[in-house]
């Protein structure tokens, strides 16, 4: 029996794409080997132009800043495919740090930015607010053991989530909070789901040898 | 929960998060936000361009932390600024202020002929200049998490950049054809003698095996990039990103020139865009053609 296609996109225009798409063909290539997924076959992706977007089953946004990524993703006529597939055809999707910002409907603190005969512009997809470099600079960037088993529903009891330069979710309309995390006494959110859209403030790119969180977005949103 | 900060992957991971981008030279606010919105990853801030520094001499000093705030107060992305080569107290200014990255620049003057600074000693990450592998290595094993080409600052010829990218693309060559096949082990006789010649720990060279004959971290071009075709140039050469410092405005048209830049860097490979983004810049940077400098009038060669 010919095998389920499974080609999973990095949006490669800026930033980590590299880091994503590594822990994409390792964890692709642990799935090879196991029964369970026997029925997939799996496929990471570079996503440079509107071509390379047929035939996906998901998308990754990848860090990066979110300015430049918002001037490329107009200049390669990316943006508007990216808001009917992901917005309107329910591509899951899911964005890390830049990414969230991204996939976020609301931006604050970007609205004073003129980018020439361009607008900064966002895919959109969570219904949410997000607030750029929340922490502060790079000397605050921060990682932090977070045990996401309950947003899951995986083992994945201390994840070690890196927080660079991170955003966070200040307000929520339909997406929904998955983890938080406490500064000062103020439970900040720093990730969210809205039906087939995720975003996180931190980086599971940057973890080197754990996939777990690769993982769950291939299960819970790709596969299902 | 455990937090950890200022770790070596912290000061790498903002590194990455430029990779595929232009970092530019600002003396002011206003550039500053014109960089930002031609769609720099980055920031420099520096009271004069290279180019400047060259015509002007003079000692060159760390910039003032009042011009470095108001740029940082400027833009949203983040904002580096440089400190003499050696000179750690610029550098303890400079992460007091809460600037993102410090460039430890042979663009001023240097401030210690003997040693470096001591990288990992610091919250705030490092990028340093490197003319072949044995330098950018040595910078690293200081606690450099990025590192960049030298090229020659504040001429506009890439000459220079493009050389010392070849220098380290060749030594990387040489070191795989000689270990990448063999069992790596950092007290093989041949691995110690082959690393004292670059004046590196064998680790270092065994870092760069690993990381598949790459720097291991991020690497970008500087010294010399003055148009989108440059900028391309060194990224085909395998460059992350580039630094351009003096030829965004000392152009006709700073700000048509850095969007250019910006958009070459991201279609490197693709010659219908670099065709239209090469179109109708104006004057570009003037410059001086690095085989006309004497080797006293070079930065490059400051450092070691």
């Amino acid at each position: 029996m010919a095998k389920k296609q499974i080609r999973v996109g990095v949006l490669a225009l800026q930033g980590s794409f590299r880091e994503h798409l590594s822990h994409l063909s390792k964890l692709f290539e642990e799935l090879a080997k196991s029964e369970d997924y026997s029925e997939y076959e799996f496929k990471d992706v570079a996503v440079r132009t509107a071509k390379d977007l047929e035939g996906l089953s998901g998308i990754i946004i990848c860090g990066g800043e979110s300015t430049t990524m918002s001037i490329l993703l107009q200049r390669k006529h990316l943006l508007n495919p990216l808001r009917q597939l992901i917005r309107e055809d329910h591509l899951p999707a899911w964005g890390t740090c830049c990414g969230l910002i991204l996939l976020s409907n609301r931006v604050t603190n970007n609205t004073s930015l003129k980018l020439g005969d361009l607008k900064y512009e966002v895919i959109g997809g969570l219904d949410a607010t997000v607030d750029r470099n929340s922490f502060g600079r790079q000397i605050d960037s921060f990682t932090e053991t977070i045990d996401l088993s309950g947003a899951t529903g995986e083992e994945i009891h201390d994840f070690n989530c890196v927080f660079i330069r991170a955003p966070v979710i200040s307000g929520l309309g339909n997406a929904r909070s998955l983890a938080k995390i406490k500064r000062n006494d103020t439970e900040l959110i720093v990730a969210v789901r809205n039906d087939t859209v995720l975003g996180t403030s931190f980086h599971p790119e940057l973890v080197d040898g754990d996939y777990r969180f690769h993982k769950w977005f291939i299960d819970e949103f790709v596969l299902t | 929960m455990s937090v950890q900060q200022s770790t070596f992957e912290h000061k790498t991971g903002l590194a990455k998060m430029l990779k595929n981008g232009v970092i530019m030279d600002v003396t002011n606010p206003e550039q500053a936000k014109i960089a930002e919105e031609a769609g720099a990853v980055a920031v420099m801030a520096l009271e004069r361009v290279p180019a400047d520094i060259r015509k002007e001499g003079g000692v060159a000093r760390m910039s003032d932390p009042e011009m470095i705030q108001s740029i940082m107060d400027a833009v949203s992305i983040p904002v580096m600024a440089k400190a003499r080569i050696g000179h750690f107290v610029e550098a303890q200014i400079l992460q007091k202020l809460g600037i993102d990255y410090i460039d430890e620049s042979e663009v001023l003057t240097v401030a210690d002929r003997q040693n470096h600074i001591q990288k990992a000693d610091f919250k705030v990450p490092f990028v340093c200049g490197a003319r072949d592998l044995g330098e950018a290595l040595r910078r690293i094993e200081e606690g450099a998490a990025m590192i960049r080409t030298k090229g020659e600052a504040g001429t506009g010829d890439v000459s220079e950049a493009v050389a010392h990218i070849n220098q380290i693309n060749s030594e990387i060559n040489h070191l795989m054809k000689r270990f990448s096949s063999k069992k790596l082990n950092p007290e093989d006789p041949d691995l110690v003698s082959y690393a004292s010649t670059f004046r590196v720990k064998p680790e270092s060279l065994i870092s760069v095996i690993e990381s598949g004959g790459r720097i291991p971290v991020v690497n970008f071009a500087a010294g010399g990039i003055a148009s989108p075709a440059d900028a391309a140039l060194c990224m085909q050469l395998g460059c992350d990103g580039v630094f351009v410092g003096s030829g965004i405005f000392k152009s006709s048209n700073p700000k048509k020139l850095a969007r250019a830049i910006v958009d070459a860097v991201n279609s490197y490979n693709e010659p219908e865009d670099l065709l239209e983004c090469s179109k109708g810049l104006g004057k570009l940077m003037f410059g001086v053609q690095v085989s006309g400098l004497a080797s006293r009038e070079k930065m490059a060669t400051r450092g070691w």
